[in-house]
């Protein structure tokens, strides 16, 4: 009787396989399109998206990824809205778009960002899309990036992910990802990206290969510098080094000070930064306190390491106020003002609602910097 | 009962942890107006929910037996109206619970599976596990705890560079009326209420230690998910369908790009668990019911029926008005204060006398 129960196990099983095969229903890996970036940009009667899709076979080469050659493919397609845009890709590629791999969204210059819920909602909406998924802007049009075939890693998007991630670290600019965009109060810094395209001769024996004569054309990427969203702004490297200490997203940085003749190269690390907002005499009172460690290139007394600190500290200090007296006069929040506001005063928020510009305008900015020179 | 097949005190912490954590961890109620006021409504309702399972404990201390039991020492017709109430509630409970397991995998998988069959795979697994004894179903529940608690290690680990206490805000039109909807909210969904009422009886520990460690514990750990949500993700916790899923796709380290493959794992396992506690429990009343009913049966029953309810209309897809309609706290309420408090107070002459046995063993 036992063992007839356990008998009974083996088709119950074996159905169980079958059934949890999805009854045929299941994609194969062949027919899924693993999307790495997305290019978001403006067209007549909506949005244009291009995408980039991983291509396993590289041309000529024996496995499946040959990083010497790039392995994508882009998709382009138009809709209303991008969630329209992306299902017509779908039909276009005839794959499965998976996007459980997007790494980059790159947004042109003429989207808008002012209600940055409805411009992502096909990202809300999917399962599958990080909301840490990295944002940048580009210069012209995000179709131009994504169409560029970089063949420097295994695939372009990865590329281009490192650009950004190690700009952002080295403060060349501030790094922004989804979650920072739909967090913000309408304002956010992201990299700015721009495609550069070089002329180059054909040499004599590239010629006889390809059996095309005249030039080639090179293309490859680089950071603009730092978009403002809502704005038309863009920081210079500078100004990002300032803002990504001001959004307490700096980690290393590199500043040359004039000590006396001669000039010291410090590399910057350890960066962190503590915010307090007050309201002393009816006004808001911001105080950005940041602390950093300048290790310079060459040995320095203690007289010359005092000038040192005080160089950068004072050069970092007028540079964070410049930058965020000038940028909330403007009301371009994006060092997270208004959630500190939220969050100390609540009620001095919701009366002025209405008017946060004028709030934002009426913040007193002051910055200490704290050098200590290793 | 013997006490080697009682119910430990943690075993039983557990199992209503599991079923609490579940719900918390599918989705956050659609009231949700911000994530710090969520925090003190669920801290208050945490302090009224000590008040609500009162009587329940004062029950068990002076007639050292569960509602169910004590009702049978006043008459028939109440045990069996009292009995009839808490299956009720048990097999609404399990049908919104076997819906939201197979609407939700839908969501969170990547697969082309049909409901039915995420309806029968979970169906399956619950019915094994809830016909097994209490005390194996706490083994379970200690096991989905450990591997929540460790879930939201990674998780929070993964995510500790994007906390910002900032987030934590009160700038809100009408605090105290999202505070309150906040504690409302989580009192809706604190059907391991019921499941202390029905099990506390059956424990080696005392009542009332075990209710305030549970309740303790509830808060803290609701309490710790709903801060990580609030100062990682803050205004994006309230506008996306799914924040801690959300949380873990986000959290990386050095070992796995995202997280949300751990959060499955947990919640898949504490859905289980808190299933298999229902049917259990759903089949103890059927069978106080119908005597004559076998084990077997009883299970059966308890499982098939919430989930032949529950797929017209996963199968229909009109599974989101139900689960995003507001829970009512009144049947808690009932179950757990106002039917412990009249068995309290009606002359309860023969407490002390031995409840049935065939039923206390069953639990």
């Amino acid at each position: 009787m036992q063992s007839g129960k356990h008998i009974l196990l083996i088709p119950t099983a074996v159905l169980a396989c079958i059934m949890c095969s999805s009854f045929g229903r299941s994609i194969s890996i062949d027919r899924r399109g693993l999307v790495h970036a997305i290019g978001i940009d403006t067209a007549e009667h909506g949005y244009k998206v291009t995408m980039q899709i991983f291509q396993p076979t590289g041309g000529g080469a024996d496995t499946a990824v040959d990083s010497t050659k790039p392995n994508i493919t882009v998709a382009v397609s138009e809709g209303r809205t991008v969630g329209e845009a992306i299902s017509a890709a779908r039909s276009s590629t005839g794959k499965e778009l998976f996007f459980g791999h997007l790494q980059l969204i790159c947004i042109g210059r003429d989207v808008s960002l002012a209600d940055p819920y409805a411009l992502f909602a096909f990202a809300l909406g999917d399962k599958n899309i990080s909301p840490a998924a990295e944002l940048c802007m580009a210069e012209n049009t995000a179709s131009e990036l994504m169409e560029i075939r970089l063949s420097e890693e295994e695939i372009s998007s990865e590329a281009l992910s490192g650009v950004l991630k190690l700009s952002g670290e080295y403060t060349e600019t501030v790094s922004c990802d989804l979650i920072t965009l739909l967090t913000s109060d309408g304002h956010a810094a992201m990299p700015m990206l721009t495609a550069l395209s070089e002329e180059k001769q054909n040499s004599s024996e590239q010629k006889e290969d390809s059996g095309d004569s005249g030039t080639e054309v090179s293309r490859s990427i680089k950071l603009k510098g730092t978009a403002v969203t809502e704005s038309s702004d863009v920081l210079d490297r500078q100004q990002a080094t300032a803002a990504a200490m001001l959004c307490g997203k700096a980690d290393k940085a590199c500043v040359v000070s004039k000590i006396g003749n001669f000039s010291v190269t410090s590399s910057l690390e350890d960066i962190s930064t503590h915010r307090t907002i007050d309201l002393k005499n009816g006004r808001l009172l911001l105080t950005n306190r940041i602390t950093l460690t300048a290790r310079p290139d060459r040995q320095l007394d203690s007289r010359e390491s005092d000038a040192l600190a005080q160089a950068i500290s004072a050069r970092f200090r007028n540079e964070c106020d410049r930058l965020q007296t000038e940028m909330l006069s403007r009301g371009e929040d994006i060092f997270g003002i208004s959630q500190l506001i939220k969050h100390k005063f609540p009620e001095l928020w919701l009366k002025n609602a209405d008017n946060t510009d004028t709030l934002l305008a009426a913040v007193s900015v002051h910055t200490d910097v704290l050098v200590k020179v290793d | 009962m013997n006490n080697r097949s009682r119910l430990s005190s943690a075993a039983l912490i557990c199992m209503l942890l599991s079923a609490r954590i579940f719900a918390v961890l599918t989705f956050f109620p659609r009231s949700t107006e911000s994530g710090f006021a969520s925090i003190i409504g669920i801290l208050l309702s945490t302090a009224v929910q000590g008040l609500l399972i009162f009587p329940v404990v004062r029950l068990v201390k002076k007639t050292n037996t569960d509602p169910l039991s004590a009702s049978h020492n006043i008459s028939s017709p109440l045990e069996k109206a009292v009995t009839a109430a808490f299956l009720l509630f048990f097999l609404y409970d399990a049908f919104l619970d076997i819906g939201s397991m197979a609407y939700f995998t839908d969501y969170f998988f990547s697969v082309n599976m049909p409901r039915a069959l995420t309806v029968a795979c979970c169906l399956l697994t619950a019915l094994y596990a809830a016909r097994l004894d209490s005390p194996v179903i706490g083994r379970l529940a200690q096991l989905s705890i450990i591997l929540t608690c460790l879930m939201l290690l990674t998780v929070a680990a993964g995510s500790a560079e994007r906390i910002d206490v900032t987030r934590f805000d009160l700038a809100i039109p009408h605090v105290g009326k999202a505070i309150f909807h906040a504690a409302l909210a989580d009192t809706g969904r604190c059907e391991c209420l019921v499941l202390f009422a029905f099990y506390a009886a059956h424990t080696n520990g005392d009542a009332a230690v075990t209710a305030r460690r549970f309740l303790i514990a509830k808060g803290t750990i609701i309490c710790t998910i709903f801060a990580l949500v609030t100062a990682v993700l803050g205004s994006l916790s309230l506008n996306t369908p799914l924040p801690v899923f959300t949380l873990a796709a986000t959290s990386e380290n050095l070992i796995t790009e995202r997280s949300d493959a751990l959060f499955l794992l947990a919640w898949i396992f504490t859905g289980l668990v808190k299933l298999a506690n229902l049917l259990h429990c759903a089949a103890i009343c059927i069978r106080r019911l119908f005597p004559k009913s076998t084990h077997f049966a009883s299970v059966m029953a308890a499982g098939i029926l919430p989930a032949a309810a529950a797929l017209p209309l996963l199968l229909i897809y009109k599974w989101e008005s139900i689960i995003c309609s507001e829970r009512s706290i009144v049947p808690i309420i009932v179950l757990t204060f106002i039917l412990p408090l009249i068995l309290l107070r009606t002359d309860t002459r023969s407490a002390d006398a031995p409840s049935d046995p065939s039923v206390q063993n069953s639990v």
